[in-house]
């Protein structure tokens, strides 16, 4: 208690502190209720809750009763606690607001009313919509419909473009998302509930029947504007420029090719192609180029500066969707304007807190966001490592200075966010530093240079576009250049090694900032423990083996991981794309340090092991394909699996089945539907094993 | 005294991170230097050869009847996602197509089935409006293939077979459009009471339709609804004009009146004297007399006795 106080107490005269940056604390405590109340799951008005919020009600109190002026702890605790619990009622409530009953026990066929919030995805043959829902009406049975507030639509065909307001009426089965099916595959529940969504329809275009929404919605006269003006983009640039410019400029990145959206990840400028910070600074930069400083001049001018600035900061917030590394630099340059024009003190850190704390009370999820985690810890490791890392080298020329002072905020961006990259996204691009280096001007150009054009097409000035094209070109193939000399990563990172990574950051930086001896040994300490991490992680994952057969409704997939190397067999109507989808994240964990694909006259061998086409088989264990015709015989000790997919004869199939009940039957995802529940009714009546991999998910037998 | 505070790395902080970040990267950088794994040739089951560990019960009757000869594990080129069509095909025609034909040129192995089954079943596909009916076509698939299907009626049962009737099972009442109310237009075929509330108000305001085609004006009834219930509709009762000298333009209302008509209507009145006549209607907003045309069969121009 008396080292915490006496921390407490030296944190007063330190960078950042409760009296100069109290929007800070707030946002870090409402993040953490939220958290807490996440982790708990809480109902509320539950009796643990009534408790919990009985118990922090009269600790504030308390707290409050013993403020004098000479102590600053308890009125700090009081607040601190106030927080914690109005973010859990917050929580709640908004928690019963989007999820008011319980889910969908079963696809149950609806014919429902809903409006466009916003278009997620428009590809080849499908739309993908988060609407709000209006009205659901059971077909043919009285089933309860919840009353979600969001609900996914996926359209099949080639609807006609949506906009935010548009009012869509459509018959289709209702059903729950379901959690991933695959080991470590990206989890699409946890990702669509944390934007409010818990169901989904699925509708052909012809069936369903639009209205055009309300005008003077904002949302929708924004989104018909990004349209217009991606569409100027794209009738005056080729093809692959045009999908940068949209990007880049507008948010619009639906139409976007994997290729481009590839060559910009690996190189490390992924964060040019989604709207963030960097892009709102680029804007507040072309305008204070026009309007010059908020704070110059006199009191009325400030004013309409004010105004100017602000308007076109929350259009362009609109234009790009409103993403929450949008939101939260807007926020923030829109608070600092007003600021400097009123000649308030502007304090970075509480602008940062405020625009955090606004975010985090209007959408208690969004700290399960990743581009709101990555957004602000970027923030603050720019804030307080740039310009110690600048003051590392010093030159004479101001063209070398400036190039070292972008590359040491790119450096210092990377301090946070780094565990968070290798965690989710496995790889980590080690020219970032370079290619910051040409996308932050590369972006100024870009972004200059759509609006420029696009102000000059009504006026028919042509001019400009091929320049601004090949400008483009250039900035395409410096990338795709760059991402070619990056080598392909799969880290795979525990979590436990991210904690002790983000934990050895936040402890250095605290030893940094409040002269605390014991941060940097404690820092060390976390670097150490997440080395130990790695390694005990990496030689569980190298002594395990184990066949897996994953999910996949296009064609059958398996894995085998022996000594940390992957064999697999997969059937050539699996596309690439698909089994990146469906077995990335198992084989990723799996730390494999390589993966092979056996073909037809390939097998891999080892000690008693043979993996091939015909099947696994090894000395106490076979897993054969009922179509390869490759099955042992019944012995001892042996366990035998039987993979079926296909069988022209299905009463051969039965009989065989019959005679060996040891065998225990796969039943994979594209296995034929009638086969399949003529199959399981047959093994249901003859208490045979079975595992159908379409409702139980993947299979995965150790060997 | 202004508080000090000092935030800097020092060189022993610099070099713990950067030996950190080396280690991380040497991590990953090791299994390039793994030896790679060796791979056997194997021979599949076709071939005479068995592995020793193997023990193999044939329950196949006939070799040459082998299933699933099409099943590859071949990984030299994978699927493609959207597999384009690249040779010249010929068009089929759809009421003949077996499904790997259809498959091959575009449609999903799911649609191409449904397709098979309904024919199968006795239907007939005319016209793309019946092949978008199928269970599973959508007007992607639709796009694919519209160039290599051709429609061309069942051989044996074209003659026999009569036009789909959409109609057949309703019942032939035709109602009148101006004096139904909200239960006789609730029978009809895709007019719910909401629907057939709206068409009321519509009319109510109108003063009465003059015109079948008229219902297409009514907020949200879809364009198929009205082709399905326009030979189930008439209008029997004529629409009872307004005397045009009796109505008060100040406070006249009609969807076909648009507000800026009122003050130029007044202001005619004002300068040339009380509307008579089709023409003096028509002289208060040359050239543009389109909306007189809407309006007139609204209007008399009888004097009253």
């Amino acid at each position: 208690m008396k080292a915490f106080r006496t921390l407490y107490y030296k944190t007063g005269n330190n960078m950042i502190n409760l009296r100069n940056s109290p929007f800070l604390w707030f946002a870090i405590l409402l993040i953490v209720a939220n958290g807490l109340c996440d982790m708990t799951s809480e109902q509320p008005f539950s009796s643990s809750f009534s408790m919990m919020l009985a118990i922090c009600t009269i600790a504030g109190v308390f707290c409050g009763r013993r403020y004098s002026s000479k102590r600053t702890l308890w009125p700090t605790l009081a607040l601190s606690l106030c927080i914690l619990t109005a973010g859990a009622v917050r929580y709640n409530s908004y928690e019963h607001s989007l999820f008011p009953d319980p889910v969908l026990a079963k696809p149950t066929k609806v014919h429902l009313v809903a409006e466009v919030s916003k278009v997620l995805k428009v590809k080849d043959r499908a739309t993908t919509l988060k609407c709000h829902l209006l009205e659901a009406n059971p077909i043919q049975t009285d089933a309860k419909i919840p009353g979600d507030k969001f609900i996914l639509i996926r359209i099949k065909g080639n609807p006609p473009a949506f906009l935010p307001g548009d009012q869509l009426s459509a018959p289709g089965w209702l059903m729950p998302i379901q959690a991933s099916l695959n080991p470590h595959a990206f989890d699409l529940q946890a990702y669509y509930r944390t934007i409010g969504i818990r169901h989904q329809m699925s509708c052909a275009d012809t069936a369903m029947q639009v209205v055009a929404g309300k005008r003077l919605a904002l949302m929708r006269i924004s989104a018909h504007w990004q349209y217009k003006m991606c569409k100027v983009i794209r009738s005056n640039t080729s093809d692959q420029v045009a999908q940068l410019t949209n990007a880049l400029v507008f948010g619009e990145r639906s139409s976007m090719d994997a290729e481009i959206r590839d060559a910009f990840s690996d190189a490390g400028a992924m964060h040019v192609l989604s709207v963030s910070g960097m892009h709102m600074a680029i804007i507040y930069s072309l305008l204070y180029l026009l309007l010059g400083p908020p704070g110059k001049g006199t009191l009325r001018k400030r004013w309409w500066r004010l105004s100017i600035y602000t308007i076109s900061i929350i259009l362009y917030m609109a234009i790009t969707g409103a993403s929450p590394a949008v939101v939260r630099a807007g926020i923030m340059i829109m608070l600092f304007i007003l600021g400097k024009s009123m000649g308030w003190n502007t304090g970075v850190w509480n602008l940062l807190g405020f625009a955090a704390f606004l975010m985090a009370w209007q959408d208690p999820f969004i700290w399960k966001n990743i581009g709101f985690q990555l957004s602000f810890l970027a923030m603050a490791g720019i804030l307080l490592y740039t310009q110690p890392i600048i003051r590392f080298l010093s030159f004479k020329s101001i063209v070398l200075h400036r190039i070292w002072q972008i590359t040491a905020v790119s450096l210092a961006a990377q301090i946070f966010i780094f565990p968070l990259i290798l965690f989710h996204f496995h790889q980590f691009p080690l020219t970032f530093a370079l290619s910051s280096l040409i996308a932050m001007p590369a972006g100024y150009l870009i972004i200059f240079g759509a609006l420029l054009n696009i102000l000059l097409s009504p006026l028919s000035i042509d001019l400009l576009w091929s320049l601004f094209d090949h400008t483009g070109l250039l900035f395409l193939t410096s990338m795709q250049w760059l991402a070619e000399i990056n080598p392909h990563m799969n880290f795979s990172m525990p979590l436990s090694t991210m904690i002790f990574l983000l934990a050895a950051a936040v402890v250095f930086t605290a030893g940094l900032m409040y002269q605390w001896t014991s941060g940097k040994p404690w820092a060390t300490g976390c670097l150490i423990a997440a080395i130990l991490s790695l390694s005990w992680h990496r030689t569980v994952q190298w002594t395990r083996s184990d066949l897996t057969m994953y999910h996949n409704y296009n064609g059958f997939i398996v894995d085998l991981f022996d000594k940390g190397n992957c064999y697999s067999l997969q059937d050539s109507t699996v596309s690439d794309v698909q089994v990146e989808f469906v077995a990335r994240g198992q084989r990723v964990y799996r730390d494999m340090i390589s993966h092979t694909r056996l073909d037809d006259h390939q097998a891999y061998a080892r000690a008693n092991r043979h993996f091939s086409v015909d099947g696994f088989f090894s000395s106490n264990l076979s897993v054969s394909f009922w179509s390869r015709n490759v099955i042992v015989g019944k012995k001892q000790g042996h366990t035998r699996y039987l993979v079926i997919d296909k069988s022209e004869e299905p009463e051969l199939l039965k009989d065989f089945l019959k005679q060996n009940p040891d065998v225990f039957t796969i039943l994979p995802a594209n296995a034929d539907r009638r086969l399949k529940s003529q199959l399981i009714d047959f093994l249901h009546q003859n208490n045979l094993r079975y595992h159908d991999i379409s409702t139980a998910g993947y299979l995965s037998i150790p060997l | 005294m202004k508080p000090t505070y000092s935030f800097t790395l020092s060189r022993r902080d610099r070099i713990t991170v950067v030996v950190f970040i080396f280690l991380l990267l040497a991590w990953e950088l090791i299994k390039l230097f793994m030896p790679s794994p060796m791979l056997q040739k194997h021979l599949p089951t076709d071939s005479e050869q068995q592995t020793p560990i193997l023990t193999q019960e044939k329950q196949q009757k006939n070799k040459a009847d082998k299933p699933f000869r099409n099943r590859s594990f071949v990984p030299s080129t994978s699927a493609p996602e959207n597999s384009e069509v690249t040779e010249v095909l010929e068009p089929l025609d759809i009421m003949q197509a077996t499904a790997e034909e259809m498959a091959a040129i575009g449609f999903q192995k799911n649609t191409a089935r449904n397709i098979t089954k309904y024919r199968d079943a006795g239907g007939t596909l005319e016209n793309k409006e019946a092949l978008l009916r199928i269970y599973g076509m959508d007007s992607a698939q639709w796009n694919k293939v519209s160039n290599l299907i051709i429609f061309k009626e069942k051989a044996n049962v074209a003659a026999t077979k009569k036009p789909y009737d959409p109609n057949r099972f309703l019942p032939k009442r035709i109602i009148d459009l101006n004096t139904a109310d909200i239960i006789d237009l609730d029978s009809l075929p895709g007019i719910g009471p909401v629907f057939a509330e709206r068409i009321v108000k519509y009319r109510n305001s109108l003063g009465g339709f003059h015109h079948v085609r008229q219902i297409e004006a009514c907020y949200g009834i879809p364009p198929e609804t009205i082709e399905k219930i326009l030979p189930l509709v008439a209008i029997v009762t004529p629409v009872i004009p307004k005397r045009i000298h009796e109505i008060d333009w100040s406070t006249f209302h009609h969807p076909y009146l648009e507000y800026k008509f009122r003050p130029m209507i007044l202001s005619y009145q004002k300068h040339h004297g009380p509307l008579l006549s089709e023409s003096d209607l028509r002289n208060v907003f040359p050239p543009d007399t389109g909306w007189c045309d809407q309006l007139l069969p609204y209007l008399s121009f009888e004097r009253s006795e």
